[in-house]
């Protein structure tokens, strides 16, 4: 298979910058962990299936990591550790801060059920992309899908009275 | 036919926009009808308009360049020279120990030039620090080949740029074979070992004091490097008992047979080092 194309992997990277950051919900965690994807993706490239959908493919490999990694630390914040060990090639906190567009209940959601809408809600993915995305069967994502979209109602109900936010802005130091 | 009411996960089909059309016109009549879960999907389809604001426009968001593919493959590219520089030295530290006889004393008092029992060693580290150009997946280095009886200069180290001599074309194993058949007539040829997923990445001649040596790297699918090593016997040709070294990340097994002193370089939990050891020393 031919190496990646630069091209095609930069335009998805916004997008998988998003997904990271559903599931670390802090944007140098989230960079990191797009970072490690990255690297395995070129890395293992040739296991890649010829007509399978690249971003499909990539959000995978991120979801896997995310997991992976959360299984190996325990906890998320020593998770992102691991994949800090070159600081000078990781996104710096000190540069990035996400403005104030917190959704608390979606915070509050399992990264299992973030992950979900997210790929369903915001990156539009079919239920079978879905499913081989997060490798779970195709039943499994539509009852989680409405356990998740129930568990989001229940939770932003039980907020006091939060207004839906603006959307969510990175800004520059 | 239909069932008189949809499912749950019907109505978020619906709204994910997963169904065909005939099931979609059905609940949407079946929706008019059903007010109060119309006001409930609703609440769903808000809460989805809502998260994708929040995630808007990832594209705007303050470029990060450590994410470039390009960067990516940098930073790969840094990390192979290394693990190829350490294994440069950790060969030609056994080198040294290949040439026999070497004490501390021998470090005190300067020797001859042709003598220097470092001479290979720093020529190897700087050909591997300073003309590397490994990526990965294609490069045999055919510039780097190396009279070293005729082209160690006053401090006893090879200038490669004043000393690349032509060679087969080694960007394939066929050229890899016209290299060793020049330089190691009555060696060991390195093994094929693509049916067992690893690649031959890079090939490289070396000068030594006594003549060439070679370095051939191989790659596995996960990426993972190993190294065959060879070069003639140090002077007053001796031979190597059989081996092995660790040091740090890296295990030499060495051994000598016929003309020619071997070392496998590799992780130490390569299971691919023994298969290659045992290929050679049974060639």
């Amino acid at each position: 298979m031919s190496p990646p194309d630069d091209d095609q992997l930069r335009e998805i990277l916004p997008r998988l910058r998003r997904f990271a950051l559903s599931l670390s919900q802090n944007p140098s965690d989230a960079d990191d962990l797009v970072q490690a994807t990255m690297e395995k993706a070129i890395g293992h490239w040739q296991r890649r299936r010829p007509d399978g959908d690249l971003r499909a493919w990539l959000f995978s490999i991120l979801y896997r990591q995310f997991i992976d990694g959360r299984r190996r630390a325990g906890r998320y914040a020593r998770l992102m550790q691991l994949f800090t060990s070159d600081p000078q090639t990781s996104a710096s906190t000190e540069d990035i801060v996400v403005a104030n567009a917190t959704w608390e209940a979606f915070d509050r959601l399992s990264p299992e059920h973030r992950a979900l809408l997210v790929l369903v809600s915001v990156e539009g993915l079919s239920y079978r992309e879905v499913s081989e995305t997060l490798d779970i069967p195709i039943g499994t994502v539509m009852s989680r899908l409405s356990r998740a979209r129930r568990s989001l109602r229940d939770l932003d109900e039980g907020t006091s009275g939060e207004k839906p936010s603006s959307p969510s802005l990175w800004r520059l130091k | 036919m239909n069932p008189r009411h949809p499912t749950e996960q019907d109505l978020h089909a619906y709204l994910d926009d997963q169904l065909d059309a005939e099931r979609r016109q059905w609940i949407e009549s079946w929706l008019q009808a059903n007010p109060e879960q119309a006001a409930e999907l609703e609440q769903w389809r808000v809460d989805a308009r809502r998260l994708r604001a929040r995630y808007a426009n990832p594209e705007q968001w303050p470029d990060n360049p450590a994410l470039d593919p390009a960067a990516i493959r940098r930073r790969q590219r840094a990390n192979s020279q290394r693990w190829l520089a350490t294994a440069a030295m950790l060969v030609m530290a056994l080198g040294i120990g290949m040439t026999g006889g070497w004490k501390v004393h021998d470090m005190m008092t300067p020797p001859s030039i042709s003598a220097q029992p470092m001479a290979d060693a720093v020529q190897a580290y700087r050909l591997f620090t300073d003309n590397v150009s490994l990526d990965g997946n294609t490069t045999i280095d055919r510039n780097t080949a190396i009279d070293g009886n005729t082209a160690i200069d006053g401090n006893g180290i090879v200038d490669a740029s004043d000393t690349a001599v032509s060679e087969p074309d080694a960007n394939s194993r066929e050229g890899i074979v016209k290299l060793f058949q020049a330089h190691f007539s009555d060696g060991i040829m390195p093994p094929d070992l693509s049916a067992a997923g690893l690649e031959m990445t890079s090939a490289r001649l070396l000068a030594t004091d006594q003549g060439p040596a070679a370095m051939v790297v191989y790659r596995d699918r996960t990426g993972r490097q190993m190294m065959m090593y060879i070069r003639p016997p140090g002077a007053g040709n001796h031979m190597l008992e059989p081996g092995k070294r660790i040091d740090g990340k890296l295990m030499a097994q060495y051994w000598s047979k016929g003309n020619y002193n071997y070392a496998v370089v590799s992780q130490p939990d390569d299971p691919n080092a023994a298969m290659l050891e045992e290929m050679l020393r049974e060639s």
